[in-house]
């Protein structure tokens, strides 16, 4: 089982294109840095080169500069213990030219977020105790009972998900980012290429609504979620763009020619899980041991299937249909009853067996997403985990405890 | 010896349960942004609901213990049929706690495993008009919502009415704070001051603020305190039995519910009047979890100016996060000495009065 060739070509992309955007700045262009909540395919119609504030996060962590970046933020007299992940960027500032990953983060001369939670908007907000900094923050609303299945509803009726009224919010204040990036870059918003952009993600995400689904019906499943993530998120950092919705159809080709070849992760697949929440997919070789022990294999990642449900949405008015994108994008993921009714349409579509749920102590509406698993008669393995202390979870504990509930499972 | 004021803050909710079963509809509050104003004009009694005593344990299994506990003491109560006797409960997105307070509880009576239904007042905080033309529609909601949880219609002069017995509450809560400002009030019974008034219905309020009256002059070092708003009035008592006061507070169960201002005049069309009551809260002072770090800053220093005080305390529950932030610039721009106690420590009394003692050394 070799690695997928989307996965490597997307991972090679992004270290081309962060020394092209490093480049850039270096010869005096304007750079943003977004929070991965916040629309960011305004910049990209404009031509503003960005930097979503959560992957630069995880390349500080995977190169271990985590620590540092947070001692930083302390000296900065900021918690180091709140949006401990947010909060990554601001810190690896202080690392030094050697220390920082990838030669470091340029200077942002832009940062946009949405004011989720009570500190996203102060974490932002720190970025202009450097006055050349400017900063655009979006509202932060709340979830509606949609009135169908969200899944469903989102690509074409937005509105019955996500209510009128939020749409019209963040419309208005598409707007007015737009106007505050005018002023501050001077270049010139041109809505026929918003429309382009829009459309270029359109297809990039019903690419990768169709790989979701082949992986669904596949039986056995033909590729690991430690690879489908990096092919999936590196374009989802770039959408918008001709390379993005490209690595997105090449994943759909590759996959397909994988199940039409009888590709198998695991060939005597006997069990199929569902892993929600935050993921331990660096420990590689757990699953591994999972795999020859119990036949046992993790069919689905929210990073894909997020992609494939929720970010399509048509409509005649780009600003509009961005904003209907935005508005409630972790809602899906998190807030009841959206979410519980979305996780268990995937797991019965892609015919899991059992769930092992990572519970963030930090995440709204867990509770509701095991419980509503459970009634659907899927069993699920609560996993507890301090979002403030990543540490409290020993892994050993956790292979253990996954064990037992596979063998469970089998019997 | 505790007066009655003091009696009636400590048991809100008997009083109010009371209101209830004399037939009155009474709607629960959860957050400083609702505008009681437009319950008392449905005839339903507006009841602020402050933490409760109920043990927490089914709260945080339903809702996760990272969250403050402020929210999970509301969701206790109303887990344990505490709370049956509202006619609804309005919660406000002032911080995220309360957020995710409202979608346990929207889900919980959707499941039918409690009695009150909840609604949300998702009103935001960008000084923006973008920004108030969303809260002006969800106030219109929420009017709505009012009127069929209370059985009553709001009209102008409902409101009108509303807006005066609420007037005399303000009236008598200003006095205090003056009071309080020149030494003859201590910061607990303005604190039980601003609690009854919350909770009560007006003229009992009005009545027990009247009579209440001032305190004998006290000489004791005056501290403003910032962070997170109390459950209780255990942190107030403990910072002025080491001998300071509490001259001014910047959380929403004290001085910031004066900066709400009540609707001036009463428009004759509703979205203008709306728009005034949105306007209030936007122009109110900043909260820790829905303003800038600099607007908190600024607010902090002219209400230290404001309350003579001579040094800044904060106390900051854990997963509380917005004070934290705060503090850096809070402190910066004080001009007098500052400490703040945070997590757990914040929840060990003695800890806090060590601060207070420290504070009292430093100026
Ligand atoms: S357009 Fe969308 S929502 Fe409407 S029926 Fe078709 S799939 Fe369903
Ligand atoms: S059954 Fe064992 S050997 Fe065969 S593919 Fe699965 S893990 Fe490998």
């Amino acid at each position: 089982m070799t690695r997928l060739e989307s996965a490597s070509a997307a991972l090679t992309h992004q270290r081309e294109w962060f020394a092209s955007l490093r480049a850039a700045v270096a010869d005096g262009e304007r750079f943003a840095l977004v929070n991965a909540d916040a629309p960011q395919e305004i910049l990209r119609a404009m031509g503003i080169p960005y930097v979503v504030n959560q992957w630069w996060a995880s390349i500080v962590t995977a190169k271990q500069a985590a620590a540092e970046s947070l001692e930083q933020v302390a000296r900065s007299g900021y918690p180091d213990d709140s949006r401990q992940y947010d909060v990554l960027a601001l810190g690896s500032r202080g690392l030094d030219a050697e220390g920082a990953p990838w030669g470091g983060l340029p200077k942002p001369d832009l940062v946009i977020a949405e004011l989720s939670g009570d500190a996203t908007g102060k974490v932002f907000e720190a970025w202009t105790d450097d006055p050349s900094i400017g900063y655009f923050a979006y509202e932060r609303t709340a979830a509606i009972t949609p009135d169908g299945p969200w899944w469903e509803l989102a690509r074409w009726h937005w509105d019955r998900v996500f209510g009128p009224e939020r749409i019209a919010l963040m419309a208005a204040e598409n707007r007015l980012l737009i106007e505050f990036l005018e002023e501050r870059t001077g270049r010139t918003f041109e809505l026929s290429r918003l429309e382009r952009v829009m459309r270029l993600i359109n297809e990039q995400e019903e690419y990768n609504r169709e790989t979701r689904d082949l992986i669904a019906a596949a039986r056995p499943t033909p590729v690991r979620v430690s690879d489908t993530i990096p092919a999936v998120m590196v374009p989802q950092w770039h959408r918008g763009s001709e390379w993005g919705r490209d690595a997105a159809r090449a994943l759909r080709d590759e996959v397909a020619g994988m199940v039409a070849a009888g590709g198998a992760v695991c060939e005597g697949e006997r069990t199929r899980l569902m892993w929600v929440g935050r993921g331990l997919w660096s420990d590689t070789s757990m699953y591994r041991r999972f795999e020859e022990e119990y036949g046992a294999v993790f069919v689905w990642s929210m990073y894909l299937a997020i992609a494939a449900d929720g970010y399509i949405r048509y409509g005649d008015d780009a600003i509009q249909a961005l904003a209907a994108r935005f508005v409630g994008i972790t809602d899906l993921l998190y807030a009841p009853p959206l979410a519980p009714e979305w996780y268990v349409k995937e797991a019965r579509t892609h015919g899991v067996d059992g769930v092992v749920h990572l519970v963030a102590d930090d995440v709204p509406g867990a509770s509701f997403i095991t419980l509503a698993l459970e009634e659907a008669g899927i069993a699920v393995l609560e996993i507890r985990a301090s979002n403030a202390d990543p540490r409290t979870l020993d892994l050993s504990d956790v292979e253990h405890a996954m064990s037992a509930f596979i063998a469970g499972l089998a019997t | 010896m505790t007066s009655e004021l003091e009696r009636a803050a400590r048991d809100v909710r008997s009083a109010v349960a009371i209101v209830a079963a004399s037939g009155r509809p009474v709607i629960g509050i959860v957050g400083r942004d609702v505008p009681a104003v437009l319950v008392a004009a449905s005839g339903a009694h507006p009841y602020r609901i402050a933490p409760g005593d109920e043990l927490t344990d089914e709260a945080d299994a339903v809702m996760g213990r990272a969250v403050d506990r402020a929210a999970s003491r509301v969701l206790a109560a109303v887990m344990a049929g505490s709370l049956d006797f509202l006619r609804g409960i309005l919660v406000s997105r002032d911080c995220e706690a309360s957020v995710r307070l409202f979608y346990t509880l929207q889900e919980l009576h959707r499941r039918g495993a409690i009695a009150p239904p909840v609604h949300l007042v998702d009103q935001v905080h960008q000084n923006r008009e973008s920004t108030l033309q969303y809260n002006v529609a969800q106030l219109a909601t929420m009017w709505e919502m009012v009127e069929a949880w209370a059985s009553g219609g709001i009209s102008t002069r409902s409101i009108e009415a509303a807006r005066n017995e609420l007037a005399d509450v303000r009236g008598e809560l200003e006095r205090r704070r003056s009071w309080r400002r020149s030494g003859r009030l201590s910061g607990t019974a303005a604190l039980h001051g601003y609690r009854v008034a919350a909770a009560l219905p007006p003229t009992d309020a009005a009545r027990l603020l009247r009579d209440a009256g001032s305190e004998a002059d006290d000489a004791g070092f005056p501290v403003f305190l910032t962070g997170s708003a109390p459950l209780g009035d255990e942190v107030y008592r403990a910072i002025e039995g080491a001998g300071a006061r509490v001259v001014g507070e910047d959380h929403d169960w004290g001085d910031p519910i004066l900066t709400d201002r009540l609707p001036a005049r009463i428009a004759r069309d509703r979205d203008s009047l709306l728009r005034e009551l949105a306007t209030a809260r936007l122009a109110g002072a900043p909260a820790a979890a829905s303003s800038t770090m600099a607007a908190r800053a600024k607010a902090t220093r002219e209400a230290i100016a404001a309350s003579g005080a001579r040094a800044l305390l904060s106390v900051v529950r854990p997963h509380d996060e917005a004070p934290a932030w705060d503090w850096r610039h809070q402190r910066e721009q004080a001009d007098v000495a500052a400490a703040m106690v945070r997590g757990e420590a914040a929840d060990d009394l003695e800890q806090v009065v060590a601060v207070v003692e420290t504070l009292r050394a430093a100026s």
